[in-house]
């Protein structure tokens, strides 16, 4: 006789079937040994550091000839590395503007018998590594000199050379009150070297606008005012420097005191130099285009080495800035 | 959890509080960081100099003085300039000037001559025209004259000279010429002993000194000349060291003697150190020396006054370019 299905019954067998599956299941689960899981979440807050790193950090050329221009077989340190410096950014802030200070001497080196004197920083050229890219001298500094019988120069002027390797261009400012930053400027568009007079008479230039020197007229030489910086420290000017059909960007700057010596500065990759704030046209930032972190650029960098340099060994050093904005 | 909420809550709070407190400094937040690169250079050892202006020009009159007046390239050049644009010390510098390798004189053309045996150089720079007495050549080459001078009286009292025994000729100096003798003649030149020079210039408007002989009322010098060999020539040396070519500041000059082709020549130097000016005791100095730079560093430089003297006799027109050489050394 078959058990009438209760109620009670069914409910048991309801109870019972998941049960029975379960641990048929459960059975099936141990066999596989299955690992645990959770996940926990983790966050850092990078603190905004402007880092910048440059490499090699130290560069060292050999039997470098004066009145030239180095080469890469020259480099001798580090062995094998091309002439150019890696400047990378290992900080946390997108880099928007990177340049250049160098160092210079403290006083004329040239004629003094002393290769202390002298400053390596004060040789070197950097250009962009791109196609058709120039070099141009970071801050180079240039002291007046004494008489040089085939230059002809205005009465008041003191006069000295812009060095670049074998190109010397002659250079006069007017001394005759003792204070420079606001005097007529002038500069030869030829260049001076061993076998060309180059330009020597500076007494007729084409003129430019306080603050310019860059005519580009039919005058062996050009002239300008120099303006003064806000703190009166200093006077400056743009400047062309070569001739008419092939001329360099510079802006040069002078210190105000000039009653003693008279100091020079040509630059164009120095964005902390007198005039830079003052609204100076040729300085350029070396990089503009932002340089993320872990991104790095190249500089390819020569040395220039005047006629007149001491045989020997010379230092000196650069300095790259980098700067974020956010 | 609302713990961690609360946390995060907290930090986003300080964080609006940093933006806002660097926005009131002023701006953009501007982060600088530097590096840097030692730079190290050796320069070789180069000897090198650089003489300028590299070109001069004087329109001169025969007998005539060019000067800084009458430069045309300058114009007015008055000085050249030597620079060490090497990088060693020099120890010496010294000139060497350009001359005619046969006489200038009675050839109707100016096929002989050259412009460098003219120069004069002094290393007074005090003013654009510096005076006469600093002035000296290079090195002066002064051929013996071939045609008769019928006023001549040689050292044995032959008027004229006695060309197989005795040989002369002159020191032009502008418009002032000084008659010389030698004991010695081509091609045996350098077997002179000495050379008597007149004390009296001879000019357009003066006979000068004429009688040489020896006792006579002649008013000149002898200079003795020893043998010296150098370069294989053999050449008769010696100084003048009295008597108006050694009346300037920088005293005589030192001469050598010897024969070139079948006519003896006698050469007058101050500024040239070459062979055979390098002898002992030569009278002919160096440049650097003279002018207080010695060693003359690296970068510094220093000046010569230069001028032409041109004789009497010389050719109408262009003489031929002549050079000067500047030379340098180190010890």
């Amino acid at each position: 006789m078959k058990r009438p299905l209760t109620h009670t019954n069914s409910i048991v067998r309801l109870i019972l079937l998941p049960l029975f599956i379960y641990l048929i299941i459960e059975n099936a689960t141990a066999q596989a040994n299955v690992t645990a899981n959770d996940t926990i979440l983790l966050w850092v807050t990078v603190a905004e550091v402007t880092m910048v790193d440059i490499q090699p950090d130290q560069l060292g050329w050999q039997n470098v000839p004066p009145g030239s221009e180095t080469n890469k077989s020259q480099l001798a340190y580090p062995p094998g590395a091309p002439d150019a410096i890696q400047i990378e950014n290992i900080g946390s802030t997108n880099i928007t503007e990177i340049w250049f200070n160098t160092s210079y001497p403290s006083s004329l080196p040239f004629g003094m018998g002393d290769i202390s004197l002298y400053d390596a920083g004060n040789f070197v050229v950097l250009r962009r590594n791109e196609s058709g890219a120039e070099y141009f001298f970071v801050n180079r500094v240039e002291y007046n000199e004494s008489e040089v019988i085939y230059l002809n120069v205005p009465s008041g002027y003191a006069h000295g050379r812009f060095r670049s390797a074998n190109s010397e261009y002659f250079w006069a400012i007017d001394v005759s009150d003792g204070w420079c930053n606001d005097s007529d400027f002038r500069i030869g568009k030829n260049p001076h070297n061993q076998t060309e007079l180059g330009t020597v008479d500076l007494t007729t230039c084409d003129a430019g606008a306080p603050g310019q020197i860059l005519g580009l007229g039919g005058n062996e030489c050009r002239q300008g005012t120099l303006d003064p910086t806000p703190d009166n420290q200093w006077g400056w000017a743009d400047i062309y420097i070569g001739p008419n059909t092939d001329y360099e960007n510079y802006t040069v700057a002078v210190y105000a005191n000039c009653s003693q010596y008279v100091r020079v500065m040509f630059y164009h990759w120095n964005m902390d130099a007198p005039g830079v704030a003052d609204g100076a046209n040729h300085p350029e930032y070396f990089s503009t285009t932002p340089l993320y972190p872990g991104g790095r650029i190249i500089a390819n960098i020569h040395l220039r080495v005047p006629y007149g340099t001491m045989a020997g060994n010379i230092t000196g050093a650069m300095t790259v800035h980098a700067k974020s904005t956010y | 959890m609302k713990g961690r909420l609360w946390i995060g809550g907290l930090i986003l709070v300080f964080g609006i509080l940093v933006n806002s407190a660097s926005a009131q400094l002023g701006g953009d937040l501007a982060v600088n960081d530097s590096d840097y690169a030692l730079i190290n250079v050796n320069v070789t050892t180069k000897t090198m100099v650089d003489v300028e202006p590299h070109s001069l020009t004087w329109i001169v009159e025969p007998g005539g003085v060019g000067d800084n007046s009458s430069e045309q390239e300058g114009p007015n050049y008055f000085a050249i300039q030597i620079e060490n644009i090497g990088s060693h010390n020099i120890t010496h510098v010294w000139l060497n000037a350009t001359y005619p390798t046969d006489s200038p004189f009675a050839v109707g053309s100016a096929a002989n001559t050259d412009a460098g045996n003219y120069v004069v150089i002094s290393n007074d720079t005090s003013t654009n025209n510096p005076p006469a007495s600093g002035f000296y050549f290079i090195n002066r080459a002064e051929y013996n004259e071939t045609r008769e001078l019928v006023y001549l009286r040689d050292p044995a009292g032959n008027m004229p000279p006695d060309s197989s025994t005795y040989t002369y000729g002159r020191f032009r100096n502008n418009s002032r010429e000084y008659f010389w003798f030698i004991n010695a003649v081509a091609p045996r030149c350098n077997d002179s002993t000495y050379i008597r020079i007149g004390n009296e210039a001879h000019t357009r408007t003066s006979t000068g000194t004429t009688n040489f002989q020896t006792g006579g009322p002649g008013n000149w010098t002898e200079f003795s000349l020893t043998h010296y060999t150098c370069n294989g020539i053999n050449w008769a040396v010696g100084n003048i060291t009295s008597g108006p070519l050694a009346s300037g500041t920088l005293g005589g000059y030192a001469v050598a003697v010897t024969n070139i082709s079948d006519r003896c020549v006698v050469f007058f130097s101050k500024w040239n150190r070459d062979c055979p000016f390098d002898f002992p005791g030569t009278n002919a100095v160096y440049a650097n020396e003279v002018a207080g730079r010695t060693p003359l560093v690296p970068g510094d430089s220093f000046a010569l006054a230069i001028k032409v003297y041109v004789p009497y006799g010389i050719y109408e027109g262009p003489s031929n370019q002549g050079r000067i050489y500047i030379i340098v050394n180190d010890v």
